[in-house]
């Protein structure tokens, strides 16, 4: 079913539906958020609060945009909030891993000195994009998950982000720089 | 284009690769790699790292996660009918005052001639339009033809029926849970509280709700919906058109109301 049959049964109160559209979104949801958060049950609590936003406000999305577009709003709000409170929590810690754009540079991989076996070049890679991504600024992050991982256009992460096309397509910009100068040490892995 | 100027195209890739340059960058970018192989390596090399990206497995989610949620959303689903059951057994309420003060003033020769014959305070409520109207009620009204409901009050008799009915009335529901889940759908408009619980539902005959509606759309309100001292004149205008308020809850007054038409 598609999103938009699925919440008009959501609407007159159908869980099923609501059942179905969580298995439609669950992995890709968690996934995002457990990349922001780095924290499996930050992340866990993240998704499901997103999810029981949606069934509570469900009569509250007009369908102007895309129910994945409104979901993931919610979400990165929540993942955000998060990270607010974390930030809040443990300066001393947030002093070092400041937003600055420059401070991700200094947050190496470890130990990329050893040649991997051909057979393990590709679950190589996956480690260590999955450690590069990790290390990227929070900003920078968000934009590639949403832009390379969930595959959403441009003008649908202004939305998500509640920021101009212009600034996404500057930190799309900086965050793939950004990714390519973190891997460049294993830079053979993906030419 | 010189190598001094391969920072400058560097810095363009990103947004290349995804076609969202305009005409004339991705022209000059694309004559710039026709002779550059270093920003050529370059761009093979962020398409590579993106498309890996994509590729990457989502996280497996926690064990439980979905069932966790629905059983989660089933809670909300039976605690909001709860409430609307149990905001439904209550019949007494100001909203019922209000309506039943609006429907008073609208029959206020009827009233005045049973007042003139029986005590107000101990009349049995004769068989009339209004004949549900309980004295206490009325009794008020008729003498201050006042549109201002009387304080929130628990009723002190809850088997009075304080249900308002009018001719051609349709009742829109029973004592059992089963008719009140929802809003009835027989009703042209249903008022809520804040929370979207049902403080009254307002029944029309089917030839007066285009005009009922119209009185509904007329009136102002905000994104909060109709303000408390506007309901009463809203709810006198309805019955005037013959509705049938019936009210659900004990709910005190609230600041803001939303009639779903």
């Amino acid at each position: 079913l598609s999103d938009k049959n699925l919440i008009k049964k959501i609407k007159s109160g159908d869980i099923e539906a609501f059942a179905k559209l969580v298995s439609q979104y669950e992995k890709k949801a968690f996934s995002f958020a457990f990349r922001m958060l780095k924290d499996s049950r930050d992340a866990e609590d993240a998704t499901q609060e997103a999810f029981l936003r949606v069934y509570n406000k469900i009569n509250t999305f007009r369908e102007d945009s895309s129910f994945s577009t409104w979901f993931y709003t919610i979400l990165n709000n929540i993942c955000l909030d998060i990270l607010r409170k974390r930030s809040r929590a443990v300066e001393t810690v947030s002093i070092h891993q400041s937003d600055s754009e420059n401070d991700e540079y200094e947050l190496q991989i470890e130990d990329t000195t050893q040649s991997p076996h051909e057979k393990l070049q590709k679950k190589e890679a996956q480690n260590l994009l999955n450690s590069a991504l990790s290390s990227l600024s929070e900003e920078h992050r968000a934009v590639i998950i949403l832009r390379d991982i969930n595959g959403f256009e441009y003008d649908e992460i202004a939305k998500i982000l509640n920021i101009s096309l212009g600034t996404v397509k500057s930190r799309i910009s900086r965050a793939r720089q950004a990714l390519g100068k973190i891997l460049e040490n294993n830079r053979e892995l993906f030419l | 284009m010189a190598n001094s100027d391969c920072k400058d195209i560097l810095n363009l890739l990103p947004l290349y690769m995804d076609n969202m340059l305009s005409e004339e960058e991705t022209d000059i970018v694309s004559r710039h790699l026709e002779s550059c192989e270093s920003c050529k390596r370059e761009l093979l090399y962020i398409t590579s790292i993106s498309k890996s990206t994509a590729a990457l497995s989502d996280i497996e989610v926690p064990r439980d996660f979905s069932k966790n949620i629905i059983e989660k959303a089933k809670e909300i689903q039976s605690k909001k009918r709860a409430r609307r059951i149990a905001f439904f057994r209550c019949t007494s309420t100001a909203i019922a005052t209000a309506a039943v003060v609006a429907l008073c003033v609208v029959n206020i020769p009827k009233t005045a001639d049973i007042n003139k014959n029986q005590t107000p305070q101990n009349t049995a409520t004769p068989t009339t339009d209004i004949s549900e109207i309980p004295a206490s009620h009325s009794a008020p009204v008729a003498e201050n033809t006042s549109l201002t409901p009387a304080p929130s009050t628990k009723a002190t008799e809850e088997s009075t029926p304080k249900t308002t009915k009018l001719p051609d009335e349709t009742p829109t529901s029973g004592g059992g849970s089963s008719a009140f889940t929802e809003y009835p759908q027989n009703a042209a408009a249903v008022l809520c509280d804040e929370d979207s619980f049902v403080i009254a539902t307002v029944t029309i005959p089917e030839d007066m709700r285009a005009q009922a509606l119209e009185i509904l759309s007329s009136c102002p309100q905000d994104e909060k919906g109709y303000k408390a001292q506007d309901i009463h004149a809203i709810l006198q205008k309805l019955s005037e058109l013959g509705a049938t308020i019936e009210t659900k809850t004990d709910t005190a007054l609230t600041e803001n109301y939303i009639i779903i038409g």
